[in-house]
């Protein structure tokens, strides 16, 4: 090893060194900064003044050489300064080695001996000095091995021998800084600087103990001193190897320390290289170079496996942190992330089936779904306890709501809210099993259900609502509460009871809309899935396009499916109210009430095919029945009244076939009796309209449709649609008024008065009894005619024509008494006769003038129109009854007639017609007879003046036209 | 739903009023912020529900908008019974509707009794101050009159005063009572609003109309 590489790294304090095992670090020693240092050593540093030695040594020398030396390389130094070169031969000089110095030494040392000697030889004074000083710059300055010594002829023989031994010494040193400039660095530049200076000290010491010279002297003592000299030297050079070796020693160490190791590696490379000569030897390296390959390749082929399966393990498991969350971690939204997770791996197993062998990707896919299995149970119970404690919450709010029983305003809502997006997103999750979300459904409905209909059942808890109040009056709390009241029916008040009791529902539909919205509103988060999905088009999403449309309806779906339980009771309280309620117009109001609810429970989301709204078609139809018989029943009870009227009179006239006339005429009067001796409509009948008209004037007044669009515009045309729900249809208004009127009171009428076919008068009080039975109805039913709910003609055709009977047939009535009082009229006057013959002959409405009378001139020939004829049947009588015609037919045949208009219509027409007749008869009397000769002609008209003897005007007048 | 950590309560108000006061329009106003100049009439009864924070607290308020027309009466008491809070809306350009406010206010006191019920009167239609028949003095009159906790005139066309009367009605629930009474709940403004508050229990009569700077700024975040 080199010297410099174990100095360069040499322990820094061997002091420090304790034990081998703690060795110090190698201190470096190479300082970088040695260039400089190196300078100024070098500047300190002065070869040794060998000159002056040799010069005291021969005794011809003196101290002035070194002096001169010194000035010389002052002068040198000077010179390097004051030249322009002198920087760079200055760096030189400290760049070059230590050979090239002495070289440059040597060269100037000649150049200024060889100057000196030329100014000496003008001035020999100071040759002596010179020539001293030339000598000790010569002998100071002969660097060069080969250089030539000047040989100087003058010298005697003692300067002859001084110069052989400087010419040795100098070979010698020649010599020693050849072989110095060979191993020209830094260690030998210290290591020849040391020795030199040791041998410098080693010449002061001398010099001091004044045997230098027995160095040089050939005796024993000379011989001594060298020695002793040489021993020095040797021991001095001694002590610089041990310090050397010192240095070596911890790396000594270290090396020891570290051989075993390295012995040991060498004996393995050994080893190796025997057997790899070995291997060579047998001619087997392609084999190795094949199995390197080989095994390169599976090295190869194991990464590839590795990232693969690395790769599946990502793509195709689940971590354990992620298995932990699914097993038992809150359902929170990093556990939709695992969901996320698991559903990737399902669809990334599906391509699995692919392969050939399909067992990997079944297995994954039966895994998975066994994890989504788990999923699906843990978010279903998630879901049912977020109902629950949701749904109690709320309850307590909708206690509060509805019952305001206590200050439980505190009822809190906490981290409901929060939950909310998380319940979304497992419901939505939950659609994609259809088993559990159905289930879900039916709990939650339940729930729900069971919690609706409580609250309100509560409502009609009488006792309930006073414990409850006196908790708050124990309390000293003043609550609004206490004053609620609960729902109770009162007797004279069933609308307000039922208006409650659907009130109630109203409220209860609106809260549970409310609530159901709050939780099963998707809108908001489908817009986040979706938004979802469109940023991020790779990722899997538990929402799929099928369930979209699913969710879309699920807060009315579900909301219809909880009301549903408060159906029945509802049907069942507001069902009790109606049986018993005999009254129609309360039914009425019922069927008002109903419907309106109906309306507003649609408006609220409730379908209209639901069981709710169902039952309160049911409970509308009910009432609508119950009105309807409340009339039908007493119609029966009317039928069965006649009915039991006509058995008992048909048993009493069998028993008396034998009675007087009087008798009959008694049981002729109590037929009668159901409309009385004044012939009035029978009792049932006022009754019965009074009833009838008091619902028409309900309905008129309330009946307007509860729709937004409805209007009271007598002017739409359109025709109303017949809802079998109503009151109002042809085949309720065919119950209630048609067959009453048609069936019951004609049968009545008809049964009354059997033998008005027969008897006119009989026929008269029928036709008076059905004039004032049809008057009564239509002035009752008349009202109505265009009321837009009943009877107007444009909305409700149909029964319309129910009024238009009505009409008809009084106007039939009204015609028929017409008639049958014309024709009494003309027989009590005698005229009844002439009448009928003149009206075969021409009808007398026909006659226009007096051109027309000859059409009767045929009369003449029948016997009837002999004057005395005419006299005999008709004087008598019109002068007998004529003056009392207007009473006999006012007073006593249509006395008993309610309309005073009908009445006047009758006699108006009857006196009319008879005045009528009574004109022309007269006239075509007198007209007939006045062809006869003037004698006879004049006497016939006299006798016809007598026997017709009231003029025309007074005709009139007495019948008061 | 409330927000997280608050409690939430739903409070039952029933609108009354004559046929085209402006009951719905009011409604409409504080949930939608909208005016509708078309008129048509409320069939039956509606409702609609606004959550509203107001003073870090999160109340529920269900709206039940009656109908004014005479065929409808029926039903109202049925939805008087449970509500607390009454508001009597008027059009202050038709007198009539003015004077039917005591049978309302009657009607109401039948169902909750005197204490147990706020009763606002409200008069509505505020803009047309050229048609006015009753003033405001006369309403202010009629609320002292009757015990009405609040009395207030509105605009629902150009939507005044409308949001500051549903905050009234929200400060004078127990709900912003209780809050008064809460120590920890360090809220002054609530206490500045007690007289509001109390008027529920001890009849104060009619509370200052004017609307304090503070209320305004409260920010109803409905």
């Amino acid at each position: 090893m080199d010297f410099l590489d174990y100095q360069t790294f040499s322990v820094g304090d061997q002091n420090n060194l304790q034990d081998d095992t703690s060795l110090p670090e190698p201190t470096s020693r190479l300082d970088l900064s040695s260039i400089p240092t190196m300078a100024a050593q070098e500047r300190e540093f002065k070869l040794p003044f060998i000159g002056a030695a040799l010069k005291n040594a021969v005794g011809n020398t003196t101290s002035a050489a070194s002096a001169t030396s010194t000035a010389i390389a002052s002068t040198s130094s000077t010179k390097k300064n004051d030249t322009t070169a002198a920087p760079s031969i200055s760096r030189n000089i400290v760049d070059s080695t230590l050979y090239t110095k002495m070289s440059v030494y040597a060269t100037k040392s000649i150049d200024t001996l060889t100057s000196s000697l030329s100014t000496s030889s003008e001035n020999g004074v100071a040759f002596d000095n010179i020539n001293s000083q030339i000598i000790d710059d010569h002998y100071n300055n002969i660097p060069l091995p080969n250089s030539n010594i000047p040989d100087n002829e003058n010298d005697n023989e003692q300067k002859t021998k001084k110069d052989v031994t400087n010419l040795v010494l100098s070979k010698k040193l020649s010599r020693i800084l050849n072989d110095y400039s060979i191993n020209n660095d830094y260690n030998n530049t210290v290591k020849l600087r040391n020795s030199l200076k040791f041998l410098e000290e080693k010449k002061k010491s001398y010099n001091s103990n004044s045997n230098n010279e027995k160095l040089i002297t050939p005796e024993y003592i000379g011989i001594l001193a060298r020695k002793t000299l040489r021993s020095d030297l040797e021991n001095e050079l001694l002590k610089e190897h041990i310090i050397v070796l010192e240095e070596f020693k911890p790396i000594v160490r270290r090396i020891k320390r570290f051989s075993s190791s390295v012995e040991n590696i060498s004996k393995i490379s050994e080893q190796l290289i025997d057997r790899a000569n070995e291997t060579s030897n047998h001619g087997t390296t392609d084999s190795v170079f094949n199995q390197v390959e080989a095994l390169q390749n599976q090295v190869n082929l194991l990464r590839l496996k590795h990232q693969l399966l690395t790769n599946i393990q990502k793509n195709f498991t689940l971590t354990q942190i992620e298995d932990d969350i699914i097993i038992n971690g809150p359902i929170d939204l990093e556990f939709f992330k695992v969901i996320n997770k698991v559903l990737k791996i399902k669809k990334n197993a599906t391509f699995l089936l692919a392969l050939d062998n399909m067992e990997p990707g079944t297995n994954l896919i039966n895994q998975i779904n066994s994890i989504i299995q788990i999923i699906n149970k843990k978010i279903f119970n998630f879901l049912i306890d977020f109902v629950y404690d949701t749904s109690h919450i709320n309850n307590g709010t909708n206690n509060n709501n509805n019952d305001n029983n206590n200050n439980n305003n505190n009822n809190s809502y906490s981290n409901v809210n929060d939950n909310v997006i998380i319940f979304q997103k497992s419901l939505i999750f939950l659609s994609n099993d259809l088993p559990y979300f159905d289930e879900f459904f039916k709990r939650v409905t339940s729930i729900r259900s069971k919690i609706i209909l409580d609250e309100f059942l509560s409502q009609f808890e009488l006792a309930h609502h006073h414990s409850s109040s006196s908790s708050h009056k124990n309390n000293s709390k003043t609550n609004s509460s206490d004053l609620n009241k609960p729902l109770i029916l009162s007797a004279h008040d069933p609308i307000r009871y039922i208006g409650d009791v659907l009130a109630s529902i109203h409220s209860i539909i609106a809260n549970e809309a409310d609530f159901i919205k709050s939780l099963f509103k998707f809108k908001q988060i489908l817009q986040q899935e979706e938004a979802q999905e469109d940023a991020h088009n790779d990722s899997i999403s538990y929402l799929q396009d099928k369930n979209l449309e699913f969710l879309t309806g699920l807060d009315l779906k579900l909301l219809n499916e909880i009301i549903q339980s408060l159906s029945n009771s509802i049907k069942l309280r507001i069902e009790q109210i109606i049986k018993f309620e005999s009254n129609p117009i309360t039914n009425f109001e019922i069927l008002q009430l109903l419907k309106l609810y109906q309306m507003m429970f649609i408006k609220k989301g409730i379908k209209s095919n639901s069981s709710l709204i169902n039952n309160l078609i049911i409970l509308q139809n009910l009432s609508n029945d119950k009105i309807i018989n409340s009339f039908t029943q007493f119609i029966d009870n009317v039928k069965e009244s006649n009915q039991f009227a006509l058995t008992t009179a048909a048993t009493t006239g069998t028993n008396t076939t034998t009675t007087t006339h009087t008798a009959k005429k008694n049981i002729s009067i109590k037929h009668n009796g159901n409309f009385g001796d004044d012939l009035l409509p029978p009792e049932w009948l006022s009754t019965y309209l009074s009833k009838i008209t008091e619902l028409f004037e309900e309905i008129d007044k309330r009946g307007t449709p509860f729709n937004d669009d409805a209007h009271d515009d007598d002017d739409d045309d359109t025709i109303a649609t017949e809802d079998s729900h109503d009151v109002i249809n042809q085949y309720n208004m065919e119950r209630l008024i048609e067959s009453p009127i048609f069936d019951v009171l004609m049968k009545e009428i008809k049964n009354t008065f059997p033998l008005a076919k027969k008897n006119e008068s009989v026929k008269i009080s029928l036709l008076t009894v059905q004039i004032n039975c049809f008057d009564l109805i239509n002035s009752r039913l008349q009202p109505f005619n265009h009321s837009r709910m009943i009877f107007s003609k444009s909305k409700n055709p149909n029964i319309h024509k129910i009024l238009d009977k009505i009409n008809d047939n009084l106007q039939q009535f009204i015609d028929t008494m017409k008639e049958l009082q014309e024709k009494l009229l003309f027989e009590k006057t005698g005229l009844s006769i002439y009448n009928n013959l003149f009206n075969m002959i021409f009808p007398i409405d026909a006659v226009q003038d007096k051109l027309d009378y000859d059409m009767y001139q045929s009369l003449l020939d029948n016997p009837l129109m002999n004057i005395d004829t005419i006299n005999n049947t008709v004087h008598t009588k019109l002068n007998e009854y004529l003056p009392n015609a207007l009473n006999d037919i006012q007073e006593n045949l249509l006395f008993k007639l309610n309309s005073p208009s009908i009445v006047d219509a009758i006699c108006d027409h009857c006196f009319g017609k008879i005045s009528l007749f009574y004109k022309i008869f007269r006239d075509v009397l007198f007209h007939l007879y006045a062809n006869e000769d003037v004698k006879n002609a004049n006497e016939k008209k006299q006798k016809i003046s007598d026997i017709l003897n009231f003029s025309s005007e007074e005709f009139n007048t007495l019948l008061g036209l | 739903m409330s927000r997280s950590g608050k409690t939430l309560t739903k409070y039952k108000i029933v609108f009354l009023g004559e046929q085209g006061v402006g009951k719905t329009s009011l409604i409409t106003r504080f949930m939608y912020d909208t005016f509708d100049d078309h008129y048509q009439a409320t069939i039956g009864i509606d409702f609609l529900s606004k959550t509203m924070y107001l003073d870090d607290k999160t109340i529920r308020l269900q709206l039940w908008d009656t109908a004014g027309q005479e065929r409808f009466r029926s039903l109202i008491p049925s939805y008087i019974r449970d509500s607390r809070v009454a508001i009597v809306v008027y059009d202050i350009t038709k007198k009539e509707s003015f004077d039917f406010i005591d049978k309302w206010i009657n009607d109401v006191k039948n169902e909750r009794g005197e204490d147990n019920v706020i009763l606002c009167i409200v008069g509505n239609k505020n803009d047309l101050t050229d048609q006015r028949q009753v003033s405001i003095e006369e309403g202010e009159n009629k609320a002292k009159q009757l015990g009405a906790n609040i009395f207030m005139e509105t605009s629902t066309k150009a939507g005044y005063n409308v949001k500051t009367l549903f905050k009234r009605i929200a400060k004078s629930l127990p709900e912003f009572q209780n809050s008064t009474s809460d120590p920890l709940s360090g809220d002054s403004k609530t206490t500045s609003d007690k007289n509001d508050a109390n008027v529920g229990n001890d009849k104060a009569g009619i509370i200052d109309i004017s609307t304090e700077e503070g209320q305004q700024q409260s920010g109803c975040q409905c």
